[in-house]
């Protein structure tokens, strides 16, 4: 514990530098414009930004995405309260009792609770963050090339599974991700693969131009005439909740940070999960039921908590293992990857002031969102007035300068764009594009783990299941696999017996 | 004369993306096939996890499109999800059309004129704002952009004609 407190100390030498403060300033007041946007999430958002983070030490850069991630989780929450228009996935929720809430006058005690409950769930999710990579990190130094491959596999079977589409779509597009992460020379043995001739395609298509062109491009493309939005905006004084909306919301604020951080180690955009887990405890544990959808407390400190406290969770595996189990997670090791840092169970002891940075930028982070959300919440729900033909060509620069400063190459714009078109046919047939970037990203790690272990066995498949550990987690994968199909088999042999 | 209802049309189009997927496996399939060395069973070569994973993308496409073809049949009046009006159509195309022309030029005419145009694009000819507004946000953006990211960043952005 000593050790933990030095650490998280060194952490806050590395954050409270004036450099690394206004970047992790800058990333919260762009990560809550972006979560204030309809339609931009934190994935479009994070993508589109990447190019401002490649200049800069690896712990800024990392501060500023994180940055951008949990202000869009808060910010998301601001237009689903006011106006019942979810900035971002995970707030689609909150529209329900927050907008109520809005509507019965409300509105800033809704906005305040939320605010609160992010915070708090924010905070002791970074404390649970920060007790629980270390020695997961240290179980991870005995990990091997099965364990890894388990991992990965179980991982992309349960985002699938998870996924708001069918786990078939989701498969077919993970594997997609998977193959698509295959183009570019092979490291173990030196052919180039399917990169038919292209030379820049020699390092693969990059997740970069294919992040941005899949989300950033690919939105701009399905946006058309979005209206400008007039908001109502609450003012300062009225910001302060009543004793007993206070009193009513300690509890779910408490259990939505418990069930979102447990659910944001689940790989996947978890954040989105765990908000609607949250409102059904609630729901089921009031003894009024019959107030959620008219403006209840708990269903905005619930929910809101509990994708604040996801937020963190997720960091778990890929802090302490270097796997990322979700996209956004993907993105921020990709960055890594870029500036030159190795992720894995080392960077805990190899880079500690980027742990312990990015772990105390956390906490810095929710605070300055607490004190950003509530005071100029009417100056961000101004950027809802920016009439979107003026919106759109500024974000299309940005996605352009974005991946054209990457490599400076024409290649990766037009590698940008066809993922942009690919994207948007993807999404009008109502795909799941996170799973490409997530194979795309574990693709090389996956192929190696796989190819090392059959390599230590001699060939011997049965490797995986030599292993309890690989053994448990392909289990997992398994039977995450078998809940998806079952119902539907279940379902076939009733059928069958009727007839 | 009724043309096709939205179900039997957003069918049309699953069945299009599928086969699209499937189209991308078997191409993936040929090219492992082809080009690289399969290894063995014991020793994988580097075309035998592409083939796995291109062989697993068909199946999942067609267990998806099965899957697909009996929730469409059990919900008749699910809404057409794949069709887009006209103008949404023009739009997805202007931007695409936009984007590569603009990776295309960037090199030869710079970051500032390629931006410039393409801003000066969307306002002026599709947007049609007013003009005065158009000249000044085109070239706020353009030119302002490049400061930031070539002066205050330091990310060297191409210079086309006459150094600009």
């Amino acid at each position: 514990m000593a050790d933990t407190l030095q650490n998280l100390l060194l952490g806050f030498e590395v954050v409270l530098t004036p450099s690394v403060l206004i970047y992790a300033f800058l990333g919260c007041v762009i990560g809550t414009i972006v979560g204030v946007l309809p339609g931009l999430g934190p994935l479009a958002g994070m993508s589109m930004l990447l190019p401002i983070s490649f200049g800069l030490p690896p712990t800024t850069a990392i501060v500023l995405l994180a940055g951008i991630y949990y202000g869009a989780m808060y910010g998301g929450s601001t237009t689903s309260i006011l106006m019942r228009i979810p900035g971002e996935a995970a707030s689609v929720i909150t529209c329900i009792d927050g907008h109520e809430m809005a509507r019965q006058g409300r509105a800033g005690p809704a906005l305040a609770i939320a605010a609160i409950g992010s915070f708090v769930a924010g905070t002791a999710g970074v404390v649970a963050l920060m007790l629980l990579a270390p020695p997961l990190a240290s179980l991870a130094l005995a990990f091997g090339p099965p364990e890894y491959f388990a991992l990965l596999l179980m991982g992309l079977l349960v985002l699938s599974y998870i996924s708001s589409g069918p786990m078939p779509k989701s498969l077919m597009m993970a594997a997609l991700g998977l193959l698509l992460g295959m183009i570019g020379i092979d490291p173990m043995s030196g052919y180039n693969r399917f990169s038919g001739g292209i030379p820049e395609l020699a390092d693969g298509l990059g997740v970069i131009p294919l992040a941005v062109g899949l989300f950033g491009v690919s939105e701009i493309m399905l946006t058309y005439g979005a209206r400008v939005m007039r908001p109502m905006k609450p003012r300062l004084s009225e910001l302060v909740p009543s004793r007993e909306e206070a009193r009513a919301s300690v509890g779910p604020i408490w259990r939505g940070t418990v069930i979102g951080f447990l659910i944001g180690i689940i790989p996947g955009s978890a954040h989105v999960l765990s908000s609607f887990v949250s409102y059904a405890v609630e729901r089921r544990l009031s003894r009024h039921p019959e107030r959620f959808g008219r403006g209840a407390v708990e269903g905005v400190a619930g929910p809101e908590s509990a994708n604040n406290a996801a937020a963190s969770g997720s960091f778990v595996p890929m802090l302490a293992l270097g796997v990322p189990l979700g996209p956004v997670q993907a993105i921020l090791i990709a960055v890594l990857i870029v500036l030159g840092i190795t992720p894995g169970p080392l960077l805990i002891t190899q880079q500690p002031e980027l742990f312990w940075g990015f772990i105390a930028s956390m906490y810095v982070g929710n605070l300055v969102l607490l004190i950003l959300n509530l005071p100029l919440v009417g100056l961000f729900v101004l950027f809802l007035r920016i009439p979107y033909a003026y919106l759109y060509p500024t974000i299309l620069l940005c996605c352009i300068v974005g991946v054209y400063t990457v490599n400076s190459s024409m290649v990766e714009l037009l590698i940008m764009a066809s993922a942009g078109a690919v994207g948007y046919v993807l999404r009008r047939l109502q795909y799941d594009v996170p799973p490409i970037v997530l194979g795309y990203i574990l693709s090389p790690m996956l192929e190696m783990s796989f190819r090392q272990s059959l390599a230590m066995s001699g060939g011997d498949y049965l490797i995986f299941f030599h292993r309890p550990f690989a053994t448990t987690l392909l289990a997992i994968g398994a039977g995450v696999l078998l809940l998806d199909i079952a119902p539907s088999l279940l379902r076939r042999r009733a059928h069958q017996t009727a007839d | 004369m009724n043309g096709p209802r939205p179900n039997d049309r957003s069918r049309a189009y699953q069945r299009m993306g599928v086969a699209a997927i499937v189209g991308t496996g078997l191409v993936f399939i040929w090219r492992s096939l082809a080009d690289l060395p399969l290894g063995t069973i014991d020793n994988p070569g580097p075309a035998a996890m592409p083939l796995a994973l291109a062989v697993l993308l068909v199946i999942f496409a067609l267990w998806s499109l099965k899957a697909e073809s009996s929730t469409l049949f059990d919900q008749s009046e699910s809404p057409d999800a794949a069709a887009a009006e006209p103008g949404a159509l023009r739009h997805a195309v202007l931007v695409l059309v936009a984007v590569t022309v603009a990776a295309i030029a960037i090199n030869a005419l710079g970051y500032r004129l390629t931006m410039l145009a393409l801003l000066l694009f969307f306002l002026g000819a599709v947007e049609r704002k007013p003009i005065v507004t158009v000249l000044i946000v085109s070239f706020a953006l353009s030119f302002g952009s490049y400061a930031l990211f070539d002066h205050l960043l330091k990310v060297t952005l191409p210079t086309g004609p006459f150094g600009i």
